[in-house]
């Protein structure tokens, strides 16, 4: 971005050189200033960001062991470059997909949403529909254009950090959303791999089964009234997790955009004080001609 | 092949630890975790239909909480670790249980006038959500041996 602005500068700057040297000398000197407080404000974000990570990845870990119990359930979660077809979604199942209010912060937002577009898609060839439940303000203005008739309810205006009474509403509407006609409900979110990387990724929870040789957590003793306490949780605990390897990814990928944007700044900020000191030594050339052929004019 | 041997011979290990070691308990509410996997004599849960004790060897069950106590007892004959649940799940198997509750807190960490303040805000409501945050508050009296 900023080099895309830095070339585009460049020649303009030169043709103004040549045409008023004085006044662009100070036009360029207040874009070194301007570039200089851009930098300013990226590299402090960019320490912001390194200083809350540290807080998302301790929620993390908590949430990762705290959602460890869901492995008496079911298969794990499938990144979403590596589902095939349309992966246990049924003819019609609600998608969670989340996000935050908060941009700055590179892709994240942005794969998911074409996460869910491309689920859509294929959803379509199969004659299938869904209805998509957008967590945070960003993920539901991209949905908005890519999913836009299947985008029924959005979540925005909630601070981070996102905590578990949150998943829980975000679960319960999940569930009140046309409940007889839904088969899976689905999250989808940043998986965060490490502080370079992160994977979109979609986890299928499937309905319980409470009849019939098959059903859910047969290797346990549960009555009825249990699995149907145990699904709504179960949703609940997998949005929380989703939302705090989200929050992960969000942090690490705003760190990076930062850090590229403060070189980014770095570089042009060079680029301009070659600019500058070019025009500058042009003027005094000029004016040292101006002076001597003047001088040699009266002799 | 020596990495796959090793895994095994770790494998077996743990397997020995478990049958000594006694219980493995997993106890987790969403923002803190507070055992991971750690050898416990025994604990006990408030199970929705009646409390009940979980050691090693345990038959297989799922079973859902109600606002009350967890005590955890480290060691045969010591006095168990006691904390207060609003909620949750408890899944049991023979070798381990894992208890991921909506909130836990110490007993001793419990703030006796804010339970109190908690119960009369609460009581004044006749809506769902109130009456499940009265019974809460009221449980959580009652473990710390307050009647409200």
């Amino acid at each position: 971005m900023a080099l895309r602005a830095a070339r585009a500068l460049a020649p303009r700057a030169q043709q103004a050189a040549a045409r008023r040297s004085m006044a662009t000398e100070k036009e360029i000197a207040m874009r070194i200033a301007s570039t200089k407080n851009i930098r300013k404000i990226t590299s402090s974000m960019k320490m912001v960001s390194a200083a809350k990570l540290k807080g998302d990845q301790n929620r993390l870990a908590a949430a990762k062991q705290f959602a460890a119990w869901t492995a008496v359930l079911d298969e794990p979660a499938t990144p979403l470059e590596e589902l095939e077809g349309t992966a246990g979604l049924a003819d019609h199942s609600v998608v969670v997909a989340i996000s935050s209010d908060k941009g700055l912060c590179g892709g994240v937002h942005s794969a998911v949403a074409r996460g869910l577009r491309t689920i859509n898609a294929r959803l379509k060839e199969e004659n299938k529909t869904m209805n998509v439940i957008a967590v945070g303000e960003k993920g539901r203005s991209q949905l908005r254009r890519m999913v836009p008739d299947s985008l029924t309810t959005a979540l925005t205006n909630i601070p981070p950090p996102y905590n578990f009474g949150y998943a829980s509403t975000v679960a319960q509407m999940a569930l009140d959303t046309e409940p007889e006609k839904t088969g899976a409900i689905a999250v989808v979110y940043n998986k965060f791999v490490s502080a370079i990387a992160y994977s979109p990724t979609l986890k299928t929870i499937a309905p319980f089964v409470l009849e019939g040789d098959d059903v859910t957590l047969t290797a346990y003793d549960a009555d009825d009234d249990v699995l149907r306490g145990l699904r709504e949780y179960y949703l609940a605990t997998e949005i929380f997790y989703g939302m705090m390897e989200g929050a992960t990814s969000e942090q690490s990928s705003r760190m990076q955009a930062m850090e590229n944007a403060t070189k980014n700044a770095g570089e042009l900020i060079d680029k301009l004080t070659l600019i500058y000191n070019r025009a500058r030594q042009a003027r005094i050339t000029t004016e040292l001609i101006e002076i001597i052929s003047g001088a040699s004019a009266l002799e | 092949m020596l990495a796959l041997r090793a895994a095994r011979a770790l494998r077996g290990a743990r397997r020995f630890s478990d049958a000594s070691g006694g219980l493995q308990l997993s106890f987790a509410a969403p923002h803190t975790v507070y055992y991971f996997e750690t050898s416990v004599a025994s604990v006990t849960l408030p199970g929705a239909s009646g409390e009940y004790g979980v050691t090693a060897g345990h038959s297989p069950l799922a079973e859902q909480l109600r606002p009350g106590v967890v005590a955890i007892t480290h060691k045969q004959g010591e006095e168990p670790e006691k904390f207060f649940v609003s909620g949750g799940f408890a899944f049991t198997d023979a070798e381990k249980t894992e208890v991921s509750a909506l909130e836990a807190v110490k007993l001793e960490d419990i703030d006796e006038a804010k339970v109190r303040a908690e119960y009369a805000a609460a009581a004044k409501g006749d809506d769902d959500d109130s009456k499940a945050a009265a019974d809460a508050a009221k449980a959580m009296a009652a473990a710390i041996g307050v009647t409200l």
